[in-house]
């Protein structure tokens, strides 16, 4: 959960989708569960790139 | 609004010919109950049991407890045995001093609660303390089980208006009033009170609901967005326990100690503004929506100055309410949040999730994963003696979990059990 | 006992009158009697014998240190410890030494070595930011007090009331109420009234304007350092690490479904996915169904497999690391991470992926 992050200083923070499945969605079709993943990863990539200073959250479509 | 709660006195149950109250004493016909709940094809067999506070007697696999109540010809408990209709108005008869305690076979572990009729278990339990009816069904064979919780739910709240209804006749022994005018119509705007909300969190999503599962007015409260509810609504029927193992018995929903609580207070010490309902949510912009949506009806539609807010669960809902505290302080609303503590060390610096400024009272209803040994127990109900509860046979000296004993570890503050830190 | 109840008080350089910064180098000394804060003791001393009969006490000595030396100085300690032993005390006072930092480590490092050493109660007091809270408050009893020496008086008249009750030999009352710093003893208790009627009666004094008396204190969280950026990911060995309780069937480590204290490494080889028939999820905070049905829910391996095979990514390290984050101490969380980290730097990761439930 993104504000317990927060709250505990992790450098990067991606949101996902969720706390039963953070790179899933049960509702969605295998399709589009899998492109949800890519972008949580490609944002996860980003963040890894990113210069940080403090707690710092990267949102969807950064 | 105005609910007259008319309370009949149970003070001794038995089995006998007539399902009628007399006296105090609750008769019971095992055979019309019986074919009552099982006109529900997804039960095979049910079988029911007595007890009594004080008696050496252990309930195990217990799911849920419910109080007795009728409503006369208004609709009982709405969206699962009644129609759809609002309640927390008129007059509802109860059985004070007993409850309607249902168990599952198929609980495992820490779903499978335990109530104590004597000893420790019995002070530290809220339900040692009444007379209960334990309902136990057994599912039809290859049951579901999202089914067979559904029948269960179903099968609890159908035996309770059963027995309240059959109180009803009678002249109740209390008469209670709630009675709660709509906010544009109070007298006094002036009285000089403080207006104060609660903020009911009402399910966990860390536990996402089954699609039929009845929570309020027999919705399961996905997607759901914060709502204003009338106390009545609340006190009466509209909302049920969840099926999630963490969280409050539908008896003290019933029974709410906060609502009870503002009500007792109400023109005295505080001005009772209302009940704003939530759940926690599983995702970010869930959770966003709900925070922002909650503290605004708690401070621009009520227009309350402080609020309680409570969580149900375990850890993860502890951020839903405060995110809602959060913004209530930033806008200069009192708040006061009732939280688990989370401390399994013990040390100070982990009995919370959350931290922010402003999140100075909070009121603790104990440490979950503290043991709580409970002696032997000559009679076992819902199973067998030698039925294993956390590893160990139900009728010998057991040890489990503070959240094991039902009502011990109660989220909505029915209970006194807390966590001090020494 | 013969006698009164004889007291030793420790104090640095500026309560003990040497002076100010300049001689906070100054070594350990003895005086006998009160001195300064001391005097506050005895007065206090008095007024509770007058009003309730207390036992007779005396200041029979007080033992004074610069705090650049006491921090600076190995053997202070011990310089210390020769210092107080004569007086022969049952009770050390240390301080209080509100927000000052260095004096707070020296008060609750001296009450310690006291404790330890003679076996007698020994309060300090200080500021709930004093550092020497963190690091002592659960081998000392430490009064809260003030963040300034203004609050002198009720800070030392709640010290005494704690250090009279431990040479008693009575129990304190919790924390919050007894006005001290959890020593991380944590029980739970039937309160007098319900939490609602605790609720509601501790919102209407907020209300009113009063400090409320909270049940749950909140943590602070040290301040983490973020590592450097990746400057290339196409050569960059990615492990992918959770706290959503991923292990493979059965659970071969035993890692615990609450409370963690152990993590597990689970070989992936080269596989482009986590079969749902070989792993399972043990977290007992959270509905594992969905996970358990499909692992990349909670480690994406698919997707990391496609970015190497994309060459987006140097590669997926071949072991995953995972533990349950579900009601795990402070304590136990930072050892694990410590712990994780080293073993992935040691096997060569130069980045991580954790995903959290």
């Amino acid at each position: 959960m993104t504000p317990v992050a927060k709250t505990v200083g992790s450098p990067r923070i991606v949101p996902a989708a969720g706390i039963v499945h953070p790179l899933g969605n049960a509702q969605a079709t295998p399709e589009a569960e899998q492109k949800l993943r890519r972008d949580i990863i490609r944002r996860a990539l980003q963040a890894l790139q990113a210069d940080v200073t403090e707690s710092t959250v990267f949102p969807a479509q950064s | 609004m105005r609910l007259e709660l008319h309370h009949h006195q149970v003070s001794g149950i038995s089995f006998g010919e007539a399902t009628g109250l007399g006296a105090g004493m609750l008769t019971i016909n095992r055979e019309e109950l019986s074919a009552l709940l099982l006109a529900d094809e997804r039960l095979a067999a049910v079988s029911f049991d007595l007890a009594a506070p004080g008696e050496d007697c252990r309930i195990i696999q217990v799911w849920d407890v419910v109080e007795a109540r009728y409503r006369g010809d208004g609709a009982n408990f709405p969206g699962i045995l009644g129609p759809i209709e609002a309640v927390g108005r008129g007059v509802t008869h109860t059985l004070k001093g007993m409850g309607v305690v249902i168990t599952n076979p198929s609980s495992r572990g820490p779903e499978a609660k335990v109530i104590d009729m004597a000893g420790l278990g019995a002070e530290w339990g809220l339900y040692g303390r009444l007379h209960h009816l334990v309902v136990q069904p057994q599912p039809a064979p290859g049951l579901p089980a999202p089914e067979l919780l559904y029948a269960l739910r179903k099968a609890q709240v159908a035996a309770a208006v059963y027995l309240a209804r059959a109180a009803a006749a009678a002249r109740a022994d209390e008469v209670e009033v709630f009675d709660l005018p709509p906010l544009g119509s109070r007298p006094d705007a002036d009285s000089g009170l403080p207006r104060v909300a609660y903020v009911f969190q009402i399910h966990s999503h860390q536990r996402p609901t089954e699609d039929a599962e009845p929570v309020l007015y027999g919705n399961n409260v996905r997607n759901f967005l914060p709502t204003i509810l009338h106390p009545n609504e609340v006190l009466d029927g509209a909302l049920v326990r969840s099926y999630y193992r963490k969280g409050f018995e539908t008896y003290t929903v019933q029974n709410h100690p906060i609502i009870r609580e503002m009500y007792a207070r109400h023109g005295k010490e505080l001005e009772f503004a209302g009940v704003v309902a939530t759940v926690a949510h599983q995702t970010e912009p869930e959770r966003l929506q709900s925070a922002a949506m909650a503290a605004n009806l708690v401070a621009e539609v009520l227009g309350a100055n402080g609020a309680v807010l409570t969580k149900t669960g375990g850890g993860a809902p502890h951020i839903d309410m405060a995110q809602i505290a959060e913004l209530l302080e930033a806008r200069g609303v009192a708040t006061v949040m009732m939280a688990m503590d989370m401390s399994v060390d013990g040390s100070a610096e982990g009995g919370s999730l959350f931290s922010f400024p402003g999140a100075d009272a909070i009121v603790n209803y104990g440490f979950s994963p503290s043991p709580l040994a409970l002696p032997p127990a000559a009679r076992i109900i819902g199973g067998a003696p030698e039925t294993l509860v956390y590893g160990r046979p139900a009728s010998g000296a057991i040890e489990v979990d503070l959240e094991v004993l039902a009502g011990a570890e109660n989220p909505i503050g029915a209970n006194r059990v807390m966590a001090a830190h020494y | 006992m013969a006698g009164p109840l004889r007291i030793v008080h420790y104090l640095n350089q500026f309560f003990g009158q040497l002076g100010g910064e300049e001689a906070a180098g100054a070594a350990p000394q003895a005086r006998d009697g009160a001195i300064g804060p001391g005097l506050a003791i005895v007065k206090l001393l008095e007024q509770r014998r007058c009003e309730s009969g207390e036992l007779a006490a005396e200041v029979v000595g007080t033992v004074i240190c610069g705090d650049n030396y006491f921090i600076e100085t190995p053997t202070a300690g011990d310089e210390v410890f020769a210092l107080i032993a004569p007086y022969r005390p049952r009770l050390l006072i240390a301080g209080p030494a509100f927000n000052a930092g260095r004096y707070g480590i020296a008060c609750a490092a001296v009450c310690k070595m006291i404790g330890d050493k003679l076996g007698i109660p020994a309060v300090t007091g200080m500021h709930e930011e004093n550092p020497g809270v963190d690091m002592y408050r659960r081998d000392v009893v430490i009064v809260r007090s003030g963040a300034s020496a203004r609050a002198m008086l009720p800070t030392m008249e709640r010290m005494l009331t704690v250090a009279l009750k431990l040479v008693r030999g009575e129990a304190l009352a919790p924390a919050r109420l007894e006005g001290t710093f959890a020593q991380g003893r944590v029980r739970n208790e039937l309160a007098a009234e319900t939490g609602a009627r605790r609720a509601v009666a501790m919102l209407l004094a907020k209300l009113r304007g009063e400090t409320p008396t909270t049940e749950l204190e909140l943590p602070r969280f040290e301040k983490v350092r973020p590592a450097p950026a990746i400057v290339d990911l196409t050569t960059a060995t990615i492990a992918l690490v959770t706290d959503g309780g991923l292990v493979p069937l059965g659970n071969p480590d035993g890692i615990e479904s609450i409370s963690a204290t152990k993590f597990g490494v689970y070989d992936i080889g080269g596989a482009e996915r986590l079969e749902a028939s070989r792993y399972e999820s043990v977290h007992r905070g959270y509905d594992v169904r969905y996970v358990n049905a499909d692992p990349q829910r909670l480690l994406p391996v698919d997707v990391l497999r496609e970015l190497e095979r994309d060459k987006r990514i140097g590669r997926l390290h071949p072991r995953f690391y995972s533990t349950t984050g579900v009601a795990t101490t402070l304590r136990n969380s930072r050892a694990l991470g410590a712990a994780m980290a080293e073993r992935l730097r040691s096997e060569g990761v130069q980045a991580v992926i954790l995903t959290s439930t």
